[in-house]
């Protein structure tokens, strides 16, 4: 897999967390088939204050 | 740019229009910004200092100018996907929506799809083949979707993809 769109907002409200940071998703990420070590992570969509609610995971 | 920007934040307090167009003059300078640094991420954050820098943007109306630039990041997105929907149509695919489906199983035929598919919160990007399907026919839970070609109970259902354009294939 060579890109996906995470919707951080949907993901949060399933892991209930409040503040979830990206790395808290390394084994989601791993079981998709991503190698940590060569993922390029930037903000796919940002809020209308800036905060990133869906990142764009491409592999490198 | 000040003038403007005092205008659209006088109209902004009395209705925020989420699903109106930009100010042209920000969609063009994001358009700038993004053809000035064509490797970087055009973040709302570095367009606006780029904004700022180039017309001097007064303090008061950055809160007007960031909300300018959210707004015209979703009109450039709609321009990119207007650009290759025209573009696929003008390749020969068309529209991945139930009268492709029809024809489909009217034909006996897959579907090659390319598009973006949705998952709850995750959206991948596909171009693979499908075999078309409508889950429960003749009942009020109808839905038009597609399957994997061997598979013979889950699918996907047709509002799980977007931008999504189809061709038959045999």
């Amino acid at each position: 897999m060579d890109t996906i769109i995470l919707d951080w907002d949907k993901l949060a409200e399933k892991t209930g967390a409040e503040d979830m940071d990206i790395r808290a998703c390394g084994g989601l990420l791993e079981s998709l088939g991503f190698d940590l070590d060569n993922v390029n992570i930037t903000a796919y969509q940002e809020d209308i204050e800036g905060n990133p609610w869906k990142l764009a995971i491409k592999s490198i | 740019m000040n003038e403007k920007l005092k205008q659209a934040a006088e109209a902004w307090a009395i209705k925020r229009d989420y699903g109106r167009a930009a100010m042209l003059e920000v969609l063009a300078l994001n358009k700038e910004y993004r053809a000035a640094y064509p490797k970087e991420y055009g973040y709302n954050r570095a367009i606006r200092d780029f904004i700022v820098a180039r017309c001097g943007i007064a303090p008061e109306y950055i809160d007007m100018l960031e909300t300018e630039i959210y707004l015209s990041q979703h009109d450039i997105r709609n321009e990119k996907e207007a650009a290759n929907a025209a573009a696929m149509l003008a390749a020969g695919w068309v529209a991945l929506d139930k009268p492709a489906i029809d024809e489909a199983l009217a034909s006996g035929k897959l579907l090659q799809v390319v598009g973006t598919a949705d998952n709850d919160f995750l959206t991948v990007k596909i171009d693979r083949v499908y075999k078309p399907h409508i889950f429960a026919k003749g009942t009020d839970q109808e839905q038009y979707g597609l399957m994997k070609p061997k598979a013979r109970t889950h699918g996907y259902t047709l509002h799980q993809f977007d931008n999504a354009f189809c061709k038959l294939i045999d």
